[in-house]
């Protein structure tokens, strides 16, 4: 089976004032296609920059990073971010809505972006909305929603345009138990009910359950560990 | 581009009006100065076209004299011996109204029968004309006038109309009114007086004379011929010229007053631009996790880039039309002052309207909004490298700054020198001048990171001991949010450095003025007709007073002197006259030549004194030769020496009045100086001379001191426009600085309320951000001073040299440099206080869960 995301030989290293800080080194990575990821590690052990490797944000030192048939390596930033914005759905912790826009409007942002005609993409807002059980605050602003609420509509924006994979970093870490819950079974339903690729980074135990597989970062490279181990 | 992206930030701006309000009200200024500059000089230059059209009308040549005008013999000679029927004679002079209000007429004296073919409005053709013609072509005090001028000024057909030529007075009786049928020829017409060619003759003693001949000869191979033919009849004391050729030598004066104005007003712009830059670097900064979002999302960086220019399009087109809109207002003050100093200095002009182009207002257009778009690149560059990686991590920016401070200062070096090595071009082009100014500006503009890292590191142990804790906070917080403060900073230190730049310039110019009136004025007394012109006597002396002056006891010695205006290779030259004794000779100060061989030159070789102006702009050298049209043709005259003199910018050629009597031929006078003798009370003297003139005569009889204080009020008043225009600059500056302020405060909300949670009290607060912003406006101040120091060397050794070539004592003032320091502080604390009377008072537990 030849897997959706590989990442071979992959390095990344970050500058930090007269020292070189390396984040991974040859890391070799294979998702398949509606596989669910979940990343293990301590703060600063390289998830997030994982998760921004996969998406385009940033480039490997060395090494390469194919999904599907795109090498990455060999794109330009601007294609990158093409890709991004056609291919990707992210889920942030501190949800990063756009403070400006109302909770409709952030939904219809990715599919504007992507060309989509304006009374298509309200009607996928609405879809989306009653999905994510908040029809009733498509004309809200962000800053009067509670956090649950507007991690919700995080993932409704990650999903609308329906991309190939969805990058999750610590979805619950800014929520409380209870609301950190419906998330993951928000995210597990969306996810699943439509077989994206989704790759989570996240210190969260209860995460874990959704994962097709775990993995951990054991000087600098990704090792894969039961969900059992994991759940310890 | 997204649809949302531009919804998302017109809400942004939407919920930052006040930042938005003062980038656009900054821009809105800068636009208005520039418009209203442009709008003042070309309203000078258009009433000057105007009255120069109407008085011309449709003459296409000019025969015209040197000193006494055109024999009027020759007008009739013209016409019989060569048959040049579309001929004209013309007496001219400027009148002073005798009226309650200040006016100034142009009185033309024609012959109503040569006049059909040239001036429309003298037949009534375009024109009605009321009243009786008759009576103007039989009464020798019939004037006609501008029907909306007399209504104006209240009067009527029959009334008197008491005008003044030089020191007479005359009343003229006004016996038609022209109405004009366009608003154009109304214009032109307004500050006419029209009286016939005898009566003209008659008040101005020309007897004998007119002042021209105009002519119609269209263009033509036969009509080339007729000029040929012309010019060889005319006698050598006569000139024939094109109709527009003296118009352009007189508008030629104020080119370069016009361009230094120009100059100073793009300053006004320069720091609205730091303002636009400012808000714009603002707007970046505080939205940078959320354009770092929108690249997460997908969103380009091309696509981010053109998403804050046109953010900055949008606010300089409001600010632009906005500034438009002020600009046309503020341009009918400043058209006051621009006409006020070109009456002064250069010629008689009267602007009775403003004159607004398309042109003009597309200008200020483009400037705007292009000056906008240019001053948001920067920021709209930076805000395309946000990336999602940093969003989250505001002293990245900061600690950027830091890594790249030794670069920053590098190019800021490099870009003063790219401006050193412009100014160091051999040239007299005042555009490539101010180009070297503007880099060394913004490159000293680039050293600011590095003056305000090592002030704060040199004031941290001082604000300790001083304010403690806050006085350690103060000087951190400065260096520490460097990307906010150093433009804030750099805005103000540019506009205090203008303010520096521009008064030590002008205090360096009145006191070598000062200097200069001490060692020339010498004689006890100066005598000369009512000028119309500040700086030049456009009128001379009665003959009979002259007579009568020499008559009167207690004086030692008279010195007298002749002024005269002269196209010469399409520039006026202003050709001086003088008897000039040895006692007066030494009040001279030389730049070139030695002066007892000038001094035997000037008067026995027939040798010229040229002043630095004069020298500059014709470049010329002791030794050379300089022709001059005279009474018996053109004549070459060697140049003796070169003087400095700094009461024309256009220079000034002396001549000794011997000489200007052997080749000259109207011989009145233009002024006179007195020495009394020894012991002699000048007062007395004084009153004696004032009692000199016929009842219906002025003169002016001024002792030493009174015009030497009449002077500096002259000079004085000719940088009153200079000091408004730096003043709008500095109001610029300040809502640059103010709107910083509230940026950098906005921005540290969270921090300050982290502060105020865990026990600042709102007091300390207000104290913290005083103390800072305080020494902020110090930094600026001190920042300003080396910086002001040079813009003023420029302006001295660079600007005024290759302006006017005036060499001027350059003079530090200590109490400009304190004021300009106080003015720094205290602006920036002024701006400082909403912003820290706003945080002292917001809930810190609501900035808490904003953030």
């Amino acid at each position: 089976m030849i897997s959706y995301i590989c990442l071979k030989q992959v390095s990344k290293s970050y500058q930090e004032g007269g020292t070189r800080h390396q984040v991974l080194d040859a890391v070799n990575l294979e998702i398949q296609q509606g596989e669910t990821i979940v990343l293990l590690g301590k703060s600063g052990s390289g998830k997030s920059t994982l998760l921004n490797l996969i998406s385009g944000i940033d480039l490997p030192d060395s090494g390469d990073i194919l999904i599907g048939s795109q090498n990455l390596s060999a794109l330009n930033e601007e294609e990158r971010t093409l890709f991004r914005r056609r291919d990707i759905g992210f889920i942030f912790q501190f949800f990063n809505l756009i403070p400006t826009l109302t909770v409709e409007e952030n939904l219809i942002l990715p599919l504007e972006l992507n060309g989509g005609n304006s009374q298509g993409a309200r009607q996928r807002a609405n879809i989306m909305l009653q999905e994510v059980g908040l029809a009733d605050r498509a004309t809200s602003f962000p800053d009067r929603l509670s956090g649950g609420e507007q991690q919700r509509v995080a993932i409704a924006r990650a999903l609308i345009h329906q991309p190939a994979i969805i990058l999750a970093d610590e979805p619950t870490g800014n929520l409380d138990e209870e609301t950190g819950r419906i998330i993951i079974s928000l995210m597990d339903r969306l996810v699943k009910q439509e077989n994206r690729t989704m790759i989570i980074a996240t210190h969260s135990r209860e995460v874990i359950d959704l994962a097709d597989k775990v993995y951990t970062l054991r000087q600098r490279r990704f090792v894969e560990i039961t969900a059992e181990v994991a759940d310890g | 581009m997204a649809n949302l992206l531009n919804k998302s930030s017109l809400r942004y701006m939407w919920r930052h009006p006040w930042q938005i309000g003062l980038s656009i009200l900054g821009i809105a200024v800068g636009v208005a100065v520039v418009i209203a500059i442009d709008l003042a000089n070309q309203s000078a230059n258009n009433a000057f076209s105007l009255s120069m059209d109407s008085v011309t009308g449709k003459a296409t040549h000019q025969i015209t004299g040197v000193s006494a005008g055109v024999p009027d013999s020759v007008f009739v000679d013209l016409r019989r011996e060569l048959g040049f029927r579309q001929s004209a004679p013309v007496i001219e002079s400027h009148v002073k109204y005798q009226g309650a209000e200040r006016e100034i007429f142009y009185l033309m004296g024609v012959d109503a029968f040569s006049e059909a073919p040239f001036r429309a409005y003298i037949q009534g053709i375009g024109t009605r004309i009321s009243g009786g013609f008759g009576d103007f072509m039989t009464n020798p005090r019939a004037v006609l006038m501008s029907s909306d001028k007399a209504a104006k000024l209240g009067l009527e057909i029959g009334d008197s109309l008491h005008i003044q030529i030089g020191s007479r007075k005359h009343s003229l009786i006004i016996s038609g009114m022209l109405k004009p049928e366009d608003e154009y020829s109304n214009h032109a017409l307004e500050t006419m007086l029209i009286v016939d060619i005898a009566a003209a003759q008659e008040m101005l003693r020309m007897d004998g004379y007119i002042s021209r001949i105009d002519l119609i000869i269209p263009q033509g191979a036969e009509n080339e011929k007729q000029l040929e033919r012309l010019s060889e009849w005319l006698p050598d004391n006569l000139r024939l010229t094109t109709a527009s050729a003296r118009n352009e030598a007189t508008i030629q004066m104020i080119r370069a007053f016009d361009l230094n104005l120009t100059a100073l007003s793009l300053l006004a712009l320069v720091v609205g631009m730091f303002l636009i830059f400012n808000t714009m670097t603002f707007s970046v900064v505080r939205r940078r996790k959320q354009l770092g979002l929108l690249r997460s999302l997908g969103v380009t960086r091309k696509e981010i880039f053109r998403l804050i220019l046109s953010e900055a399009l949008l606010l300089g087109i409001i600010g632009t039309v906005l500034g438009i809109g002020v600009g046309i207002f503020l341009g009918q003050i400043l058209v006051q002052l621009v006409s006020q100093t070109i009456n002064d200095l250069y010629f008689i002009l009267t602007v009775n309207q403003m004159t607004i182009t398309p042109a003009s207002l597309i200008k200020g257009l483009c400037l705007g909004v292009g000056v906008t778009v240019l001053a948001a690149i920067k920021p709209a560059r930076e805000a395309t490298t946000a990336n999602i990686r940093s969003v989250m991590n505001r002293s990245r920016q900061e600690s950027n700054l830091r890594d790249n401070m030794p670069k920053l200062t590098l190019i800021g070096l490099a870009v003063m020198a790219l401006g050193g090595l412009i100014l160091l071009i051999p040239t007299r082009n005042l555009i490539i001048s101010y180009g070297g100014i503007l880099p060394m500006l913004i490159g000293a503009t680039l050293l600011t990171p590095l003056v305000v890292f090592a002030a704060m590191r040199l004031a941290r142990p001082l604000m300790s001991k001083g304010f403690g804790l806050l006085g350690r906070m103060a000087t951190r917080d400065v260096s520490a949010h460097m990307t906010r403060t150093g433009v804030a900073i750099a805005a103000l230190s540019i506009a205090v450095a203008a303010t520096i730049g521009v008064d030590t310039m002008i205090t360096s110019f009145r006191s070598t003025v000062v200097h200069w009136l001490e060692s020339r004025l010498r004689a006890d007394i100066y005598i000369s007709p009512p000028s119309l012109l500040s700086r030049r006597n456009s009128a001379t002396l009665e003959p009979e007073f002259v007579d009568d002056l020499q008559e009167v006891d207690g004086i030692d010695y008279i010195g007298y002197f002749r002024e005269n205006m002269i196209p010469v290779d399409g520039r006026m030259m202003h050709l001086v006259a003088s008897s000039l004794s040895q006692r007066n000779f030494d009040s001279f100060g030389f730049k070139r030549g030695d002066p007892a061989e000038a001094f035997a030159a000037f008067k026995t070789r027939e040798g010229l004194l040229i002043s630095e102006p004069y020298a500059f702009h014709n470049n010329i050298d002791v030794g050379d030769a300089i022709t001059i049209p005279t009474d018996r043709g053109e004549r070459e005259f060697e140049v003796a020496a070169i003087y400095y003199d700094y009461g024309s910018d256009i220079g000034v050629v002396v001549i000794s009045f011997d000489v200007y009597r052997k080749y000259w031929d109207n011989h009145r006078i233009s002024g006179i100086s007195v020495y009394g003798k020894p012991g002699q009370d000048v007062e007395q003297l004084v009153e004696t001379i004032r009692r000199l003139p016929d009842p219906d005569e002025e003169v002016l009889v001024r002792s030493n001191q009174f015009l030497k204080d009449t002077s500096i009020a002259i000079f004085d008043r000719t940088f009153i426009i200079t000091s408004v225009l730096h003043i709008l600059a500095i109001g610029v500056a300040f809502i640059g600085v103010f709107s910083a302020l509230m940026s950098l405060q906005l921005e540290r909300t969270h921090e300050l309320a982290v502060l105020r949670a865990n026990g600042l009290t709102p007091k300390q607060l207000k104290k913290l951000l005083t103390l800072q912003t305080g020494l902020m406006g110090l930094v600026s101040g001190l920042l300003a001073i080396p910086l002001g120091l040079g813009l003023a060397a420029l302006l001295i050794y660079v600007v005024n040299q290759r302006s006017f070539g005036w060499t001027l004592q350059f003079q530090i003032m200590p109490e400009i440099l304190l004021q300009s320091l106080v003015l720094a502080v205290v602006a920036a604390l002024l701006a400082g206080l909403y912003p820290a009377y706003k945080m002292a008072n917001s809930s810190p537990a609501l900035a808490l869960k904003e953030e």
